[in-house]
């Protein structure tokens, strides 16, 4: 059959096996498909939406009981004066690596098949982001005076401890949330505009040239969208790196056995994409088969994403088996008992065992091609993951904390009900924004999908007839 | 903030606004409360200080208040100090009180004193809160209504019908003048006066009478024994015991130098108390064993052939014909080393045991010639002590006969803490009229028909005498602030001068007491806090062998099977100090146990039954039973279940409601201290909220303990853990004043006195069983407990933990914000209003000294206990890290005072609320860049070193590694 | 169709772009300006008193010392507001029956104290020495402003930490013999310097927290 051909040469195209891209369609047909949700209507939308958004309630009810009547409502004590919501930053701001990584460095890398999936990516580290930015403060005994970890001419003459990590994580969040959303919105531009074109009615038209910020198409302005996302992709790159350094910080410079670490700053950040992709797991997956994108997200991103998932989880698992050997080959008594004794066989050792089991043993399953490439499959890998990463930074906190220097002061942690509302509310939240982010946004990037499209066609100049043909090839379906 | 304010020390309308609703910290004080009006207020505090870049928007307005008069004396911001005297069980202690505009609000000992030497227990200390307490009595009842003090005289003064009398059941007291009213009441001649309380002395007293033919008390030298033997008396705690003990035995631990001799301290007992902690070598033996040992004792010494007495012939033989014992080995040890050590050693008993242990106790002392050595005797100071009127069969004898027609209740809660057998609450009712006296509400005070409540020391005059028959007076600190009387005015009444205050009762007495010019001896006495001369010694009483002899050769009972042991609690007393917040959140000296007794009982009894803390088990004496919650402790005798008196109070409103369980309700008259009883199982469990959950060292240097053999060995075998790391720039600035503290874990009893004298001096919140249990105690200073070796027989230290200011402070550079700091006089300062709370420093401190306000516990204070807080301290508010300061009030007022007068600041003249109150001196604070200051040169000891040394932290606050003296001999066998 | 913008939507879009970016810098400079008003300060904020007290009058007209009434000031943490006795050393003979010392009056004879309004207010965990100020010979000036000069006391400094602080870190300049700080029209003679002062003026004050916050 005709539509056999373009597949098997766009196949060609990828060293990967598996082709990028099904069904390739001509541009205008390609811009209808996948602008198609967004005039549709879903039907099950509304009720995701209404429980997310009563999830995001109960969050901010339980957080401004919190801001009146005091973290007392945690199970915080001492010695365990960190734990959910430190947890909960970690894990979120970890969440929002794997976005920036997909979007920079496996652009500057013009690896292919980062295209059609960097805008779910992008979007989940904004959102994550948020998530994170909610604890810092909402961890504090007096929230009311966080500014004044920001340097500022104060009228007190004093200024912030700058030795400390926690008034960098400011300038690190900060900044990482800006870049994140320029970024990300200025990828949207030309889609946002293709939008503006195609909206059914007025109002939308008008909604969406407002965002587009009259985007022509003009060479000129391409010109200057090059270099923009080339820059902001050059910005973001190191931000990977540094921001989750820097959050690494807040543990490492302290002396406490099981924080004070000098592998930590490439241990959290192989954490934090490694988390990041399973999170785009989970989140592409589901979409992918609501919105049939099997022609644009194909078996070659879920097999690439999986063996992403592969190297990241060695990572880890790499650091795992370092702490204990440096603690044991270090021979300090403090952190010999952290590695060998309290995490392993301590209060906590369900969690320890429990992370083992998620993050280093559940993912070599990803070894198996037909497990990579199969949906389903990948999505419960990728939950694993996702529970053994949340897992790993309680781990990381708490046990360090609750048996450390003198034996006197040694106490377990019981986190309460609102611990685990606001957990619980963070994930909610999230999906709440994500799902608005669906609705109303080209959530697939059009303009890229189809430039690649492009790519790939005129390296093809030869079979000039066969792009000719290709318009026939389409079935024009994808429908919702 | 505002929420941060403490507006005490500004002017005396504070005074209004006196008696708050709820209880102090019940439980609930860690339960969120609602979103309340407080919490509103804090939303907009928040709002105004988001809204103001500065964290401060304009405060409310405010009044200042001057006096219309100003007293002389008052000075408004300068607190004046006056010496007083409470007493416990009919001994006094002298105390320097210290008052803000009028307001008492720390107590510390009065070093002219006897008894104080400068030191104060938990009792003394805490004192000072009760006055405050919202839930006392505040006016005269009659069955719950109000009632005035007339119609109560004309009541109880009513002439009795033929063939009754007025009984009065007091308190054992010492005081002078009381004890002049008692006599005048008696000559009414229809007035029986009764003294009864439930951890009286009575074993003491009849011990002596047995021994010697009359009532005299030993007064222990422990600076002049070199062998100490405790037969289960624990002299060493700071709770009701005179302080002088616990001093002149420190100061034979010192070991300033390896040269120094040490006293050795033979500790035989059921459970493990503060001495028992401190032992040397320790039996853990059933407490109706002790006598076996004491018998043995006796039999070791006479053995070796000492003083030719009459009749200690007899004594001899029959000591050597007692059926042997298992503890005889180690008695004979003990014995070799008491003889070794003639003259200079001291057997001691205690009041938990029979009169016989008192008795034996006294002999082996007059053996060994240390009697008129290291022990003396004296009168008690106790009025009437060990006579009929303590016997409390008379009066119970009396209302079963029916002739009592009324009964007056001065102090004390007799149907609560009467042994069960006494069934007062039924013989109560049998009594035609009723009242009591008290400072709280009681089941007496319920029980009765005529309620008065009693005024608080610091609200009446009055006087004492010390243990050494040492006279003082009482003087007020504050005008009463609830309608009450004292027990003085209540007898006055009873002799016909109802209208006497209780300044007027004082002066008469003293006035025809006192030697000389009564003014000069007035003035005196309260300014010096001491009204004479101690009572001369007894001359030398003779023991009675032949008495001894019987006593040695009574066949011992050899029962098998489970003991109670009861013993008056470290934090309660026998439950009069229940609803003290401030006690009943501190840690039991050996437990670490808050906010409830429990059953104790040793790692092999609760192995064979299969008992673990926290379970609930039915305690089961005489047929009458007790549920209570199961703790075990390391070192509680095998077959002994201990459970402090003084819990389970079942009067509501009160914080001690529902706190514990009633070992009253078990005890028997047949069996006051110890018991056959049985443990049953019960189902469920009973959360305990510890301090210290983890007891054991984990094998880390944390507490240094040497035998002194090796410390003569090596004298600075502490030293390499003091060693500072070279460093380019100095440590510090010279020429700078630098603060710095040593604690000598060897004078360290663990007694927990200094825990109470921190809390009252820095506004230390009380946070509640809950708050406990989730780990949230604000304790800045917190004793460490750990046990090691065998849980049946474990070695015990004790480490006082408190803030180690740093010269590398870990907490320092983690702060985001500046709030903790390091000072030019290298204090480790911590700025609760810069503070935001994240936390990281309590993360960063390996020493966890850091303590967090989870909720506003300062703003939840009834109003009147707000009265007992310290002006010159902030009040913490809610989200922010607080720690020892080094008491840096006392610190910068003593600069300033200094700076004023143009002069230095003198050794000394800084003194930490702990080290003032230490009874044994363990803590020395001071400059240590000088070199001639006392804290440097205790820290030329070879004994010094740093907890955690390896971490580079390099402390301020450095320990005395601990030293014992253990019998060689006892360790070879 | 019609076009979805007007032409002039460029620039109200670029308006708003400018607008928004203004708004970003200019309202945290406004709260930093905010809160060293003297609205927030309470600087030279006239407080309405129980009694209309004319220091005017008792410094200027009558040269009554300030340690006259204010007599703990050179001894204790707080300066004392006096108790109406000390009012009425004078009153009782001059003014005994003005109207306007009714109050004064009134609280002295039925023992009831005058409620002043509080004036410089500090936080209260800031702990401020009256001695060791007016020992050291910082005039009263210093902080309260020319008293002589108000009809009604208002707060002479705006009494902010950094305010204090600038004192602290270089007090020597603000420093004169202590036999004058109660002068509120002191002026260094010719020749004077504070080197004359004992110890050279070196009086030291604490710059570390523990100073000011116990």
């Amino acid at each position: 059959m005709s539509a056999a051909a373009p597949l098997e040469l766009l196949a060609e195209e990828e060293t990967g096996g598996e082709p990028v891209l099904l069904r390739a369609g001509s541009d205008a047909e390609l811009t209808d498909r996948l602008l198609a949700p967004l005039w549709a209507r879903w039907a099950w939308f509304p009720y995701a939406i209404g429980a997310t958004a009563l999830g995001s309630a109960v969050l901010f009810a339980v957080v401004g009981y919190t801001m009146v009547t005091g973290i007392g409502l945690w199970g915080n004590n001492i010695p365990v004066a960190w734990a959910f919501a430190i947890t909960n930053f970690v894990w979120w701001i970890g969440i929002g690596h794997a976005g920036t990584f997909i979007s920079a460095i496996l652009l500057l890398f013009e690896v292919h098949w980062r295209t059609s999936i960097n805008r779910f990516a992008e979007a989940m580290t904004l959102f994550a982001v948020v998530q994170a930015g909610l604890f810092p403060i909402l961890h504090l005994g007096r929230p009311w005076f966080a500014y004044w970890l920001i340097p500022y001419p104060s009228e007190m003459g004093v200024w912030p401890q700058f030795r400390s990590a926690l008034p960098w994580d400011v300038v690190a969040v900060t900044t990482y949330l800006t870049v994140s959303v320029l970024f990300w919105y200025s990828g949207l531009l030309p889609d946002l505009a293709v939008a503006r074109d195609r909206a059914p009615t007025r109002l939308r038209r008008q909604a969406y040239g407002l965002l587009a910020l009259g985007w022509r198409g003009e060479l000129g302005q391409w010109r200057q969208f090059r270099v923009v996302y080339a820059v902001f992709a050059g910005i973001a790159t190191p931000l990977v790196l540094s921001v989750h350094t820097n959050v690494s910080f807040d543990f490492a410079i302290a002396q406490l056995p099981g924080w004070h670490s000098t592998i930590f700053p490439p241990y959290f950040v192989a954490g934090a994409i490694y988390s990041g992709f399973a999170m785009v797991l989970q989140l592409m997956i589901p979409a992918r088969r609501i919105f049939r994108l099997d022609d644009v997200i194909t078996k070659n991103h879920l097999d690439n994403m999986g063996k992403m998932l592969l190297v990241t989880g060695w990572v880890v698992t790499y650091t795992y088996m370092l702490e204990p050997f440096l603690a044991w080959y270090g021979h300090d008594p403090f952190e010999r008992f952290v590695m060998l004794r309290n995490r392993p066989f301590g209060h906590y050792a369900a969690v320890y065992w429990l992370v083992v089991f998620c993050n280093c043993v559940a993912v070599q399953a990803l070894w198996v091609r037909r497990l990579r490439t199969s949906p389903a499959g990948l999505f419960v890998v990728a939950c694993i993951v996702q529970v053994g990463m949340w897992s790993e930074r309680f781990m990381l906190i708490v046990t360090s904390l609750q048996r450390d220097f003198l034996p006197s002061s040694w106490r377990n942690y019981t986190p309460t009900w609102v611990d685990w509302t606001i957990l619980g509310g963070t994930i909610s939240f999230f999906l709440f924004l994500f799902l608005l982010f669906l609705r109303v946004m080209p959530f697939i990037p059009i303009s890229e999908l189809k430039e690649m499209r492009r790519e790939i066609v005129r390296r093809r100049a030869v079979e000039a007839e066969t792009v000719v043909r290709l318009p026939l090839a389409g079935r024009g379906g994808g429908r919702a | 903030m505002g929420a941060m304010a403490d507006p005490m020390w500004r002017g005396p309308n504070e005074r209004a606004g006196l008696g708050g609703a709820r209880g102090e910290f019940p439980d609930g004080a860690d339960l969120p409360p609602e979103v309340t009006r407080r919490g509103l207020l804090q939303i907009l505090g928040a709002s105004a200080a988001l809204a103001g870049t500065a964290g401060c928007s304009r405060g409310p307005p405010e009044d200042i208040v001057p006096y219309v008069n100003q007293p002389p004396e008052v000075r408004p911001s300068i607190a004046s100090r006056y010496a007083t005297t409470m007493s416990l069980g009919g001994y006094g202690i002298g105390m320097i009180v210290e008052s803000h505009e009028g307001r008492p609000t720390k107590a510390e000992g009065n070093p002219r004193h006897p008894a104080s030497l400068g030191a104060l227990g938990t009792f003394e200390q805490a004192s000072v809160l009760s006055l405050y307490d919202p839930a006392r009595p505040k006016e005269i009842t009659f069955r719950g209504e109000p009632a005035t003090w007339e119609a109560f005289v004309s009541a109880i003064t009513a002439p009795q019908p033929p063939g009754k009398r007025l009984h009065v059941l007091a308190e054992p007291t010492g005081s002078p003048h009381v004890a002049d009213l008692v006599r005048r009441v008696r000559r009414r001649g229809d007035v029986v006066v009764h003294f009864w309380t439930p951890a009286a002395r009575t074993n003491a007293w009849a011990g002596s009478r047995l021994a010697f033919g009359r009532v005299v008390e030993p007064r222990w030298d422990f600076s002049k024994a070199d062998v100490v033997v405790s037969l289960d008396a624990d002299f060493l705690a700071a709770a009701a015991t005179p302080f002088a003990w616990a001093r002149a035995w420190a100061a034979r631990r010192r070991m300033a130098s390896p040269a120094d001799t040490m006293s050795r301290l033979y500790v035989v007992e059921p459970r493990l108390s503060v001495t028992g902690m401190a032992a040397d070598e320790r039996l853990a033996v059933q407490a109706r064993r002790v006598r076996e040992v004491a018998i043995a004792l006796l039999r070791g010494v006479l053995a070796l052939g000492v003083g030719e007495q009459p009749g200690l012939e007899a004594a001899r033989r029959a000591s050597a014909s007692a059926p042997p014992s298992p503890h005889d080995a180690w008695a004979g040890a003990v014995a070799r080393d008491l003889y070794a050590h003639r003259g200079a050693g001291l057997v001691v008993a205690g009041d938990g045991q029979p009169p016989e242990v008192h008795a034996l106790a006294h002999a082996i002392n007059e053996a060994l010639g240390n009697a008129g050595s290291s022990v003396s005797y004296g009168p008690s100071p106790v009025f009437e002590a060990g006579e009929d009127s303590h016997d409390p069969a008379l009066l119970l004898g009396a209302i079963d006969r029916d002739e009592v027609g009324a009964l007056v209740v001065l102090g004390g809660d007799p149907v609560y803490t009467a042994p069960a057998d006494f069934e007062m609450e039924r013989r109560l009712a049998r009594v035609p009229t009723t009242a009591c006296l008290g400072g709280r509400t009681t089941r007496t005070g319920q029980a009765c028909g005529w309620f008065l409540p009693e005024l608080h020391f610091l609200e009446a005059w009055g006087d004492g005498v010390a243990f050494d028959g040492t006279p003082s007076i009482a003087q007020p600190l504050i005008r009463p602030m609830i309608e009450g009387k004292s027990a003085a005015q209540v007898l006055a009444a009873l002799a016909g001068a109802p209208g006497a205050t209780t300044r007027g009762l004082v002066e008469d007495y003293w006035r025809a007491a006192a030697t000389g010019a009564f003014e000069d001896f007035w003035q005196t006495a309260l300014v010096s806090g001491v009204a004479g001369p101690p009572a001369p010694h007894a001359d030398g009483p003779a023991v009675g062998w032949a008495d001894v002899a019987r006593i040695a050769s009574r066949e011992p009972e050899v029962r098998a099977g489970l003991e109670v042991v009861y013993f008056a609690d470290a934090k309660v007393h026998d439950g009069r100090f229940a609803d003290n917040g401030w006690l009943q959140e501190l840690p039991d000296p050996v437990t670490k146990l808050t906010w409830d007794n429990a059953v104790l009982v040793g790692p092999a009894t609760a192995a064979a039954r299969k008992l673990e803390s926290s379970d609930v088990v039915d305690l089961i004496v005489r047929g009458r039973t007790v549920r209570a919650p199961v703790l075990v402790v390391p070192g509680v005798a095998e077959g002994v279940a201990a459970i402090a008196v003084g819990y389970g109070q079942g009067v509501a409103d009160r914080v001690s409601y529902g706190v514990g369980a009633d070992a009253y309700r078990v005890r028997d008259s047949r069996g006051l201290w110890f018991d056959d009883a049985e443990l049953a199982k019960a189902a469920g469990s009973w959360p305990l909220a510890l301090t210290q959950e983890h007891w054991s060292m984990e094998g880390r240097p944390i507490v240094l303990r040497e035998t002194v053999a090796a410390y003569r060995a090596r004298p600075d075998f502490a030293r390499p853990r003091d060693a500072r790391s070279p460093s380019l720039y100095g440590l510090w600035p010279a020429g700078v004043r630098q603060w710095g503290m040593s604690i000598d874990l060897n004078a360290c009893t663990g007694c927990s006195a200094c825990v109470v004298a921190c809390t009252a001096e820095n506004n230390v919140p009380v946070v509640g069983k809950i708050g406990v249990a989730r780990g949230r105690e604000m304790h800045w200073l917190r004793i460490d407990r750990y046990f090691s070796g065998a849980p049946e027989a474990p070695a015990v230290v004790v480490q006082p933990m408190l803030c180690q200011h740093c010269e590398k402070a870990p907490c320092e550079y983690v702060c985001p914000v500046n709030a903790t700091v390091h000072s030019s006089e290298g204090l480790n300062e911590m700025v609760y209003n810069r503070c935001v709370g994240t936390r990281f420093c309590s993360n960063n401190c390996p020493y966890k000294v850091r303590r967090f306000n989870f909720f506003n516990y300062a703003a939840d204070k009834p109003a009147s206990l707000r009265l007992a807080m310290n002006p010159d301290v902030t009040v913490r508010a809610r989200g922010v890290m607080e720690k020892c300061t080094y008491c840096v009030q006392r610190i910068e007022e003593a600069e300033i005072r200094a700076r004023r007068e143009g002069r230095p600041v003198a050794d000394g003249e800084v003194v930490t609320a702990c080290q003032a109150t230490c009874p044994t001196g363990a803590i020395v604070f001071g400059d240590i860049a000088d070199r001639s200051t006392r804290v440097s040169r205790s820290m030329e000891n070879g004994r010094l070193y740093q907890v955690l040394h390896e971490l580079g932290t390099q402390p301020r606050t450095r320990y005395l590694a601990r030293v014992v003296n253990p019998n060689p001999e006892l360790a070879a066998g | 169709m019609r076009p979805l913008f007007s032409p002039a939507s460029d620039t109200l879009f670029r308006l708003a772009l400018t607008v928004v970016a203004t708004a970003a810098l200019a309202v945290p400079t406004a709260m930093m300006l905010w809160v060293r008003t003297p609205y927030v300060t309470k600087e030279g904020e006239v407080v309405e008193q129980p009694i209309e007290f004319d220091h005017r009058h008792h410094v200027r007209d009558e040269g009554i010392d300030c340690l006259y009434c204010h007599y703990e000031a050179a001894r204790a943490k707080s300066a004392g507001v006096p108790p109406t006795a000390v009012c009425m050393h004078c009153h009782a003979q001059v003014w005994q029956r003005a109207g306007r010392l009714a109050p004064v009056r009134a609280s002295f004879f039925d023992d009831r104290p005058l409620h002043w309004r509080r004036v410089h207010q500090l936080p209260d965990f800031v702990y401020f020495d009256h001695s060791a100020h007016v020992t050291h010979g910082v005039g009263c000036v210093e902080c309260h402003g020319r008293v002589d000069l108000m009809a009604a006391v208002r707060a002479g400094a705006p009494l902010t930490m950094k305010w204090c602080l600038d004192c602290h870190r270089d007090p020597t300049p603000r420093l004169r013999p202590a036999s004058a700080v109660t002068d509120m029209e002191w002026k260094a003679p010719p020749g004077w310097t504070p080197d004359l002062l004992p110890n050279h003026g070196h009086v030291e004050p604490p710059v570390d927290c523990a100073g000011c916050h116990r």
